[in-house]
């Protein structure tokens, strides 16, 4: 017992934060997202129970959390339309990604750009860059093909050159 | 609109990937990362109840070894746990097998259908006492496991 919970525990330490990024792209906020990562990992148990209890693979957790976050999405469109008057604010200091160097303005900017990426490009660029998934599976997770993937995941890094670019020459031009 | 350049566009790409290098994603907070570490000890014990009840003839009979007490009693005692029957011709049970529930405490899960599941943890002593009709010496049984209840929750509950 101990040990099955102990290797979950440790890859969840491994792999918490990669998950949340992900579920980020589904969820309103950190806590919905840290729901549906709860809620992917419980399901990702049950389904491992037929194999043994392992550890899933990355691919089919993000897929999970793909699919729990269209549950949830459904979920909270029916609830933001019974309580239309309540006021949504946004938590702006609550980051999906941390700079490892504090004093990196340059990735400072291409935070905000990841998190404005649209969705069918953001979910690529993280599976692949921060889940470390190949083209073949994004492709299996997204159910798209995997050249389909390739030229998100260039045309996201396309958008977000641009995007840095702009915002330096803006910076640039008003000194 | 800028002009097209495919070797400058390359560059500019591995720019991109080489920022995002340093970039990493934030961590779970640390609430979370207990809920999910507790539902994962929970659902760990429920899956491993059934395995524990296999092996508790074998804990037993471990320990009846140890305890340098017949391990033929084992073999006649175990497949036959029935009260106040002779076991075999050696030994008999002399008392009912009792339950003890030494201690308790719940938490909460939710299950597979969302629905909050009360997750009830019992250690469980089970206590015989056994007379070798050779010897007349009286032997004392005590098997102690951890049991769990899942418990569908409702509002009384809380």
């Amino acid at each position: 017992m101990c040990t099955l919970a102990g290797e979950w525990k440790q890859w969840l330490a491994e792999n918490g934060p990669r998950l949340l990024l992900f579920a980020r792209g589904w969820s309103n906020n950190r806590a919905d997202a840290e729901d549906l990562v709860q809620d992917a990992i419980l399901r990702m148990w049950h389904h491992q129970a037929d194999k043994g209890g392992a550890t899933p693979d990355l691919p089919l957790v993000f897929s999970t959390i793909r699919f729990c976050g269209l549950n949830h999405h459904r979920s909270e469109t029916r609830r933001r339309k019974r309580e239309e008057s309540v006021i949504y604010l946004n938590d702006f200091k609550d980051a999906w990604l941390d700079p490892v160097l504090e004093e990196d303005e340059e990735a400072l900017l291409l935070k905000d750009a990841v998190q404005n990426l649209s969705q069918k490009l953001r979910e690529v660029v993280v599976m692949k860059f921060w889940g470390g998934l190949t083209f073949l599976q994004i492709s299996e997770t997204l159910a798209i093909s995997p050249n389909t993937a390739a030229s998100r995941y260039r045309y996201a890094l396309e958008q977000l050159a641009h995007e840095l670019r702009r915002i330096k020459q803006d910076r640039h031009a008003s000194v | 609109m800028q002009a097209f350049d495919p070797i400058e566009d390359t560059h500019a790409l591995h720019q991109i990937e080489a920022a995002l290098t340093r970039l990493m994603p934030t961590a779970l907070s640390q609430g979370a990362q207990l809920d999910i570490e507790e539902m994962i000890d929970g659902l760990a014990g429920f899956k491993t109840q059934p395995t524990a009840k296999r092996f508790f003839p074998l804990a037993m009979m471990r320990r009846m070894r140890n305890g340098g007490i017949a391990a033929a009693f084992c073999a006649c005692f175990l497949p036959y746990s029935r009260a106040n029957a002779d076991i075999c011709c050696d030994y008999k049970l002399k008392q009912i097998p009792s339950d003890v529930e030494k201690a308790s405490f719940g938490s909460l899960l939710k299950g597979d259908d969302g629905s909050p599941v009360d997750v009830i943890y019992f250690d469980k002593e089970r206590k015989s006492i056994v007379l070798d009709k050779a010897s007349g010496i009286e032997l004392e049984i005590s098997e102690v496991s951890e049991e769990i209840l899942l418990a569908t929750a409702t509002a009384t509950a809380f």
